[in-house]
């Protein structure tokens, strides 16, 4: 079985974990994720980074919920090219199959430096909004 | 010594101990939390302690003075808990931290502690890849290393102007820079532009 790639509208959310070990991982004085949280692991195949998120087409926040999950945050495909990333559709069909599967990347092409990336991790955090637990209140020490 | 830690700073850890801190050694009955408070005290010898945070606009008890040997237990239980992180830690495929990442850690803090003995405790962020991010935070200041092997990424943000929304700064270092670590350390606590690691702006 194999799921067509798909271009993810742009205001679409997409549901990144943030995993509660350590506590750290959310900025309490700031009520954001740490940037840490926004931070991939480079695709060998390109050289590019890519963080995993899920598609809300295919996924709720509560589905994308794991046993370390401290929150499930939201960013759009607009706020990640705002800051230099792009959002690309890659549905996992193998193992574990997960339609909603994407990932948040540099750009074709023109991989980032460590300081754009730093930045632009960042300002995701910044925006990230908190969709799970349902009244935006992560889990703290859980 | 490990390749990416060249600072001639740290040959003076290969030096003897200071006396102080051989009388500090043989006290094991101590605690660890009572051990390291007085080699702070012992570290600033002669100046007042003054806990750092961002609200000191002067802040005193900063002499240069011994290197720092060790971290604060709560930086050592922060820095354990990241290093223990096992594969899959984010619930997906991220990499342990590295060992490399774990050391260069170790002597990022114990550099900035030698300029800044009563820094405020590091959060131990780990990265998918296995590499470690430090951070600092206060309600409008942040401040992070971000190691990128074998240098660091330092950037701050501030959103202390609302009208203007958050600013950040990033510089890039290649190997441990005592005095661009101190600088930033100083640009998150006293909050002066002009100290900072980064061209102001």
């Amino acid at each position: 079985m194999a799921f067509p790639v798909e271009v993810i509208p742009g205001d679409d959310r997409l549901f990144r974990n943030v995993p509660n070990r350590p506590k750290d991982f959310w900025v309490a004085e700031q009520n954001r994720p740490s940037s840490a949280a926004f931070k991939g692991k480079k695709d060998e195949s390109d050289g590019r980074f890519r963080a995993s998120v899920d598609w809300e087409k295919y996924k709720t926040a509560e589905e994308c919920r794991r046993a370390n999950s401290m929150a499930i945050v939201a960013v759009t495909p607009v706020q990640c090219r705002s800051v230099g990333k792009d959002v690309e559709h890659t549905p996992i069909c193998s193992e574990s199959i997960n339609r909603a599967h994407s990932d948040i990347c540099d750009p074709l092409g023109n991989a980032m430096t460590k300081g754009q990336d730093a930045r632009a991790s960042s300002s995701l955090a910044e925006a990230a909004i908190v969709v799970w637990p349902a009244d935006g209140k992560p889990l703290i020490g859980s | 010594m490990s390749a990416y830690s060249v600072e001639s700073k740290f040959d003076v850890f290969e030096s003897p101990m200071p006396l102080r801190q051989q009388e500090v050694n043989t006290m094991p009955q101590l605690t660890g939390h009572l051990q390291y408070l007085i080699r702070a005290l012992g570290s600033i010898s002669g100046a007042y302690f003054t806990p750092e945070n961002s609200f000191a606009k002067e802040v005193k008890g900063l002499s240069r003075a011994e290197p720092f040997r060790s971290l604060s237990p709560t930086e050592e239980d922060r820095l354990r808990l990241v290093q223990d992180l096992e594969r899959g830690w984010d619930g997906d495929a991220a990499d342990p931290v590295g060992e490399e990442s774990i050391d260069a850690a170790r002597e990022l803090l114990l550099t900035l502690k030698s300029d800044h003995a009563a820094a405020q405790d590091a959060r131990m962020l780990p990265i998918a890849d296995g590499r470690i991010q430090l951070e600092w935070h206060d309600a409008d200041r942040s401040l992070e290393f971000e190691f990128t092997r074998p240098g660091w990424v330092i950037m701050g943000l501030d959103r202390s102007n609302p009208t203007e929304g958050t600013k950040y700064y990033t510089v890039e270092i290649n190997q441990l820079e005592a005095s661009k670590i101190s600088a930033a350390y100083d640009w998150f606590v006293r909050r002066d532009p002009k100290i900072a690691p980064w061209p102001s702006r």
